[in-house]
């Protein structure tokens, strides 16, 4: 197998008496989208918190190219190259479109703060906006956007920082079918671009999504997980099944 | 050393009664009241209006506050705050404020504002404990008294339906209305409970210390350590902190009688309220998370015509003014021009960042004392006078920013108070420092062969620097500044996520703002010639916080509003209008607070909306209503039904 | 918009068209469904389908945008959650239904906040005759009870209340099968005394076996309703689950 880009090794987090990720392992290969799914609470917004520096693990550590960032804070994970949406979306509301993506460029250059290279943000920023169709809202505020808009400008943001791994928290969830179908092309779009595409870790809900778009999936309940592998295998997984279903399942009609 | 401890048993005592209430309320509901203060003073002119004035007995005067003066106050300050549940932090922090100016204010218009002394509510005279020791009725009675008033609250907690409901509610709020609990009645009675627990304080604190109008609400202030010992959430902790601070301070009190060591026993309250925020530090979080920032709706109109405007307006300012108004005017105009560089700070930092300071003077103070001290006597040390008060006031607010900056809304809050307060009493209220009450004189500075002695070249110097600061800030704004400080502000976790970082951000809007606020306060040194200590106090950084919040506290204007509003203070206008200003301000805070561009544009708004009623032009974009993106919470659901 | 028809006979709860927005997220959308007296309806569906929200604007936690509630005729959807609990409906919300800081005995006596009936002893009688783990630990702070216990407690707690309609959220979340299996005991006990119920469950089988009749939500809509022996076989539930068979 490839060294993966990002791994979680032996992660867990208790929440005062509830163990929200109990000894989780993952790993996002290079290249390619990882799928994880779950059923509520089953800890995958946790493990996003705790890849991102967000949250603090009781134990276990994140590894980005092999090196350790588990103590780094959450910024510098940032500008090494780890970026996310949130699922609760995450808005600069007061600023508009465009400068939603400028300031997240700017943020992830050091001296951006101060004007430094703004000509190449300007210009990273118009690329995205292009590229994800929010050329006509660019000069509105954020804040009045609908979700389905919202979702791309949190994803746009991510990407103007030239993440190396980008961690989408359910980004299907508030859209509706013709918006979720064109995420799904943009997503294979910007992951297939030419060299220098992240490698996505994606969280969704609608599994449908994940089993077209995903190459490899790891499938959490109650903080453990219960599997791992490609979505065929995952979907004939009586574990998945039972998580999901219950446990008889119903996978005579599948 | 008995008598000390009875001493602070007795002082203690009182400190608990406050404590409980605060942390009473700020459980069942979520807000803290900082106008526990207020309140409490308000009570104790109520009961010296009905007992020494009016005669009536103190035994029908003290019912009448708790079963009749104490529930309508509550229910009032309850009307108030319930609208306000699912505000953001910010918004009830201001309103809290806000409700403290409201009673601070009102109080000299209903009862007058002199001081006076009260007797004790328990029979004169003492008794011998031992041998040695005398106890007063009054330090007997008082300390009975509270742990009556603590006995009951526990039985009331532990015993009874309400009581049951109550901490049903603080628990789980939805889930105590899913079972048939009104969370609305639960706090009704929480307002009332906490309001009669500060009449009573209010009452014993006054008859011990006299009815002061200033001093009581500070003295109230001593509750709050104690309060954050307990994490504002436990009663018990509150109450032994509040006993714990009383026996300290009247300890300490034996060893020490003159001079600082004096001093800092008035100031270990704020000490302990200051060194326990930083110790608990980010475990210290708010029992209802606060919603969405507030964002502006001010027109964001074409930046570089408001730019070019307001350069021209400086310009035309700088002709005209001169010419036609009178020279003291000129003067007050050049101190309102300083004020409103402090004010700036304070857009910057609440307005941008979200971070309420109500120590904004304190820092101006470090400039017009070192400008004082250095360009007093010799004028020409002025400029160097200012660059030394930057260079002290940065650092102080490295010294408050890095422990406390991790703090968020509510806590942050309260660490600059505890800092303002500090400063007020150990660096201001220092002779040596601040030449005591009747201040320092500077009378002859000069900037180079400039002298500033005349109003005309203070009102030039004023002009200019403003024009430099508010140019600079709004410049700041447009750029990548700006958006770094709405990132912060709007989705902390997000700015994170995208490699900001938030302390250094937040602390270098801290310390930038403190440097700006000692210019400020060179500046209004040199416009008010005396440097008087109750200039720079907490009072006058909370009314600073006001005047901003009803300029605009999003806007660079915001700031010159606020300038103007001082200035309406400095005039010789008809006395009525100095004694309703500051209660007029108070209570458009309390009732706008949650329009973060201040009261002009919601009149502008509300204007515009009007003619277009009148003259049937819909104005889209003043009626539609600008929608939300994020989800709200359950409670935001939950109380939505109760307003 | 919201109307007061006449009471349909034999129908304890009707949702009729209610859609639901959190800001510009639809939660759900146009969603019928019926609770006759008498009857355990299910409600399944992948998480985010809004089965959650659908129990929320029952209770009054979240506000209808649009469609009628009406609960034994009258007309529900502008009352606050205190008041639509007082007319006899009692939701054990998702995770803990419990307060934590509160004695077993005083969670218990929480149920005759209600209506304002009940005595709190005759209430904790029977809570312990329903689950006599309770009864040793009366005493003893919620919050520190196992994870089975508290939910045990939110259960007795909403049977000895008396409801009328009684919604569950996931009760068995978390728990291990042994402790899961006496819930579903309590419920099905409950059910054949004949308590309307309103059931949201992961466990499909489960809740199919205790069900009369059962909804599939997926994306706020409702995609399948019918008989528990119908919807096992149903492509829309597994396809809603699992994203086969498009």
């Amino acid at each position: 197998m490839v060294e993966p880009l990002l791994a979680a090794t032996d992660v867990t987090v208790r929440f005062g008496g509830l163990v929200a990720l109990d000894h989780v392992d993952l790993e996002v290969a290079p290249g390619g989208i990882t799928g994880l799914i779950g059923p509520n609470g089953a800890g995958k917004t946790t493990l996003f918190n705790v890849i991102t520096g967000l949250r603090q693990p009781n134990q276990g550590r994140v590894l980005l190219d092999g090196s350790d960032i588990s103590r780094w804070p959450t910024q510098r994970r940032a500008r090494a190259g780890v970026a996310r949406t949130f699922q609760r979306l995450e808005l600069f509301v007061g600023l508009s479109v465009r400068d939603n993506l400028l300031s997240a460029w700017e943020a992830s250059v050091s001296g951006g703060v101060f004007g430094r290279s703004g000509a190449e943000g300007r210009a990273r920023v118009g690329e995205v906006l292009s590229r994800l169709g929010l050329v006509s809202v660019a000069d509105r505020r954020a804040g009045e956007l609908p979700t389905g808009l919202g979702r791309m400008v949190e994803l746009g943001r991510a990407l103007c920082t030239r993440p190396r791994v980008l961690l989408l928290d359910e980004p299907s969830s508030g859209l509706d079918a013709a918006e979720t179908a064109r995420f799904r092309d943009l997503l294979l779009e910007v992951v297939g671009q030419d060299a220098g595409g992240p490698s996505v870790l994606l969280v969704e809900h609608d599994v449908r999504l994940v089993m077209e778009v995903c190459d490899q999936i790891t499938v959490l309940d109650f903080g453990k997980r219960i599997a791992s592998g490609p979505p065929e295998e995952i979907r004939d997984d009586p574990a998945v099944i039972a998580a999901y279903l219950g446990d008889q399942g119903v996978t005579d009609v599948a | 050393m008995l008598p000390y401890i009875i001493l602070g048993l007795f002082a203690g005592s009182i400190y608990a009664l406050a404590s409980l209430g605060i942390v009473l309320t700020y459980k069942t509901t979520g807000v803290f009241n900082f106008a526990y203060g207020g309140v409490a003073m308000f009570c104790a002119y109520v009961f010296w209006q009905l007992r020494d004035q009016w005669h009536l007995s103190q035994w029908l005067v003290i019912p009448i506050l708790l079963v009749v003066v104490a529930p309508i106050l509550g229910l009032i300050l309850e009307a108030v705050f319930r609208p306000l549940a699912t505000a953001s932090a910010e918004v009830q922090i201001v309103v809290a404020l806000g409700m403290l100016a409201f009673f601070i204010n009102l109080v000299p218009i209903i009862f007058g504002g002199a001081d006076h002394q009260l007797t004790s509510i328990f029979s004169q005279g003492h008794f011998h404990w031992g041998k040695h020791v005398v106890v007063t009725w009054n330090e007997a009675g008082t300390f009975l008294l509270t742990m009556a008033m603590a006995a009951g609250l526990y039985v009331l907690l532990r015993r009874t339906r309400l009581g049951t409901a109550t901490r049903a509610v603080v628990d789980n709020r939805d889930l105590a209305e899913l079972i048939g609990v009104n969370a609305g009645t639960v706090g009704q009675a929480a307002w009332i409970i906490s309001t009669g627990f500060a009449a009573l304080a209010g009452i014993l604190l006054s008859t011990d210390e006299g009815l002061v109008t200033y001093v009581l609400p500070a003295l109230v202030i001593y509750a709050f350590a104690p309060a954050v010992l307990g994490r504002l959430t436990s009663l018990p902790l509150a109450f032994v902190g509040a006993v714990a601070l009383g026996l300290l301070q009247n300890i300490l009190a034996r060893y020490s009688t003159t001079g600082f060591p004096a001093k800092l026993e008035g100031s270990i309250p704020y000490l302990a309220l200051f060194v326990l925020l930083v110790i608990y530090g980010r475990r210290l979080t708010e029992v209802r998370s606060s919603l969405r920032p507030l964002t502006g709706r001010a027109s964001t109109g074409s930046p570089r015509w408001q730019f070019g405007g307001g350069l021209a307006a400086a310009v035309a300012a700088a002709i005209v003014l001169p010419q036609v108004l009178g020279v003291s005017i000129q003067h007050d105009v050049a101190e309102a021009m300083a004020y409103s560089v402090i004010a700036l700070t304070l857009v910057v930092l609440t307005g941008w960042t979200g971070q309420i300071s109500v120590a904004q003077m304190s820092f101006a103070g470090v400039g017009a004392f070192t400008a004082a001290h250095l360009a007093g006597t010799h004028g020409s040390l002025f400029p160097l006078a200012v660059v030394l008060g930057v260079a002290i006031a940065v650092p102080l607010s490295l010294l408050v920013g890095l422990p406390s900056l991790r703090l968020t809304g509510l806590f942050l809050a309260l660490a600059t108070l505890a800092f303002a307060l500090l400063m007020d009493n150990l660096v201001f209220g220092s002779t040596s420092i601040s030449g005591g009450l009747t201040g320092l004189n500077i009378t002859a500075a000069k900037i180079g062969p400039l002298s500033l002695k005349t109003y005309t070249a203070q009102f030039y110097l004023c002009l200019f620097v403003l024009t430099i600061v508010g140019a600079g800030v709004f410049w700041l704004k447009r750029g990548p500044v700006g958006r770094r400080l709405q990132m912060v502000r709007d989705a902390p976790d997000a700015a994170a996520t995208l490699g900001a970082s938030l302390t250094l951000t937040k602390l270098a809007v801290f310390a930038a703002g403190a440097a700006v606020a000692a210019v400020g306060g060179s500046l209004l040194a040199v416009t008010q010639q005396t440097v008087d200590p109750s200039n720079f106090s907490f009072n006058q950084s909370l009314e600073l916080l006001l005047v901003v919040v009803v300029g605009g506290r999003l806007l660079v204007a915001g700031a010159l509003i606020a300038g103007g509003l001082y200035l309406v203070t400095l005039l010789p206008l008809p006395s009525v209008v100095d004694k309703y200003f500051p209660l007029l301000i108070a209570i458009n805070v309390i009732f706008l607070a949650n329009e973060p561009d201040g009261t002009l544009a919601v009149a502008i708004r509300q204007t515009r909306f009007c003619l277009a009623v009148l003259y049937r032009r819909p104005r889209p974009d003043v009626l539609l209503p600008v929608p939300s993106v994020l989800p709200p919470t359950g409670s935001r659901e939950l109380s939505g039904q109760h307003g | 918009m919201w109307r007061d028809d006449a009471p349909t006979p034999g129908i304890l709860l009707e949702l009729e068209r209610v859609s639901v927005s959190y800001g510009g997220i639809r939660a759900l959308s146009d969603v019928s469904l019926v609770v006759p007296e008498g009857c355990v309806v299910a409600l399944l569906g992948p998480n985010g389908a809004g089965k959650t929200t659908t129990l929320r604007v029952i209770s009054g936690l979240a506000r209808a945008d649009g469609g009628w509630l009406r609960f034994g005729g009258r007309s529900i959807g502008r009352l606050v959650p205190h008041a639509i609990s007082r007319l006899g409906i009692v939701h054990v919300p998702e995770g803990r239904g419990i307060f934590p800081s509160l004695n077993v005995a005083e969670n218990l006596s929480m149920a005759t906040y209600g209506g304002g009936t009940g005595n709190p002893d005759v209430v904790v009688d029977q809570a312990v005759a329903l689950f006599p783990v309770l009864g040793a630990r009366l005493g003893q702070q919620a919050g520190t009870l196992s994870g089975g216990e508290q939910q045990m407690l939110a259960l007795a707690r909403a049977f000895v209340a008396r409801p009328r309609l009684l919604m569950l959220d996931e009760i068995s979340m978390g728990l291990a099968p042994l402790v899961t299996a006496q819930l579903f005991d309590a419920i099905r006990r409950g059910a054949a005394a004949g308590i309307s119920m309103l059931l949201v469950e992961q466990y499909v089988d489960a809740a199919l076996e205790l069900a009369d009749y059962g909804y599939v939500l997926e994306k706020g809509r409702i995609v399948d309703m019918g008989e528990p022996a119908d919807l096992r076989t149903s492509a829309a539930l597994t396809a809603a689950y699992l994203g086969a068979g498009r």
